[in-house]
């Protein structure tokens, strides 16, 4: 198992969403990037040599979402527990890229007929945190350049190469 | 007795899945830069990704790694 990144497909728009497995790489950064290298040297492996590989586009996996974001694309820690141990049980799974999210409410950013078809099903939703997340960070806002892509924040210019440290 | 190596264990996403992929009669091999104290169940291999020697050495015997 890689622990791939949504950041492999940062740039993929809102428009977009859900974003499909296996949606080419649109990396946000170099870490994205560095993902998406990591997966095509796990389909370099499956196809060479026969490894089973999976790459799990892991959203955000925290104790508790954090932003307004996050209530979309939060991968509760007990989900990304039986997302691990759902592809450790597949069976022969060959090459698969697949996504790690919980089934939020206000989700449907990616795709999860992959990682279903790999036996995960999710059961954590951020939507209790809501209403402490809104209060605290204020109601999403459409126009919200985080909003735009999957990626959120490091689409932003604060991310260009040079501004980073 | 299945191994699972977890490369990175010791990040953000190391730390919460370690408990939680814990299972009876498995063995989860705990490799990071930073040190790590192996419970039970676990082994500690403190080494760089990129070493490579290391790193042959620590998936011999895993059934499965989590990078």
């Amino acid at each position: 198992m890689f622990a791939s990144s949504n950041h492999a497909v940062g740039f993929s728009p809102a428009a977009a969403f859900p974003v499909p497995d296996y949606a080419f790489p649109a990396p946000d950064t170099y870490y994205g990037v560095s993902k998406a290298a990591g997966e095509a040297l796990a389909s370099l492996y499956h196809h060479r040599y026969g490894l089973d590989a999976i790459c799990l586009r892991i959203l955000t996996c925290t104790e508790r979402p954090e932003n307004v974001r996050s209530l979309s694309t939060w991968l509760s820690p007990g989900d990304a527990g039986r997302l691990f141990e759902a592809c450790l049980a597949a069976p022969g799974p060959g090459f698969r890229v697949a996504y790690g999210v919980s089934r939020n409410t206000r989700g449907g950013w990616v795709s999860l007929t992959e990682a279903r078809a790999l036996g995960y099903e999710p059961r954590d939703d951020s939507e209790p945190f809501a209403a402490e997340v809104i209060a605290r960070c204020g109601p999403p806002d459409p126009a919200d350049p985080v909003l735009a892509h999957l990626g959120g924040e490091f689409c932003l210019p604060a991310f260009d190469a040079g501004r980073l440290s | 007795m299945p191994t699972i190596l977890m490369t990175g264990a010791a990040g953000q996403v190391g730390a919460m899945l370690r408990s939680r992929l814990a299972a009876p009669g498995r063995t989860l091999r705990l490799l990071d830069v930073a040190p790590l104290t192996a419970g039970p169940a676990e082994e500690v291999v403190q080494s760089s990704v990129t070493d490579l020697d290391a790193l042959t050495r620590a998936c011999d015997g895993a059934e499965a790694c989590r990078g």
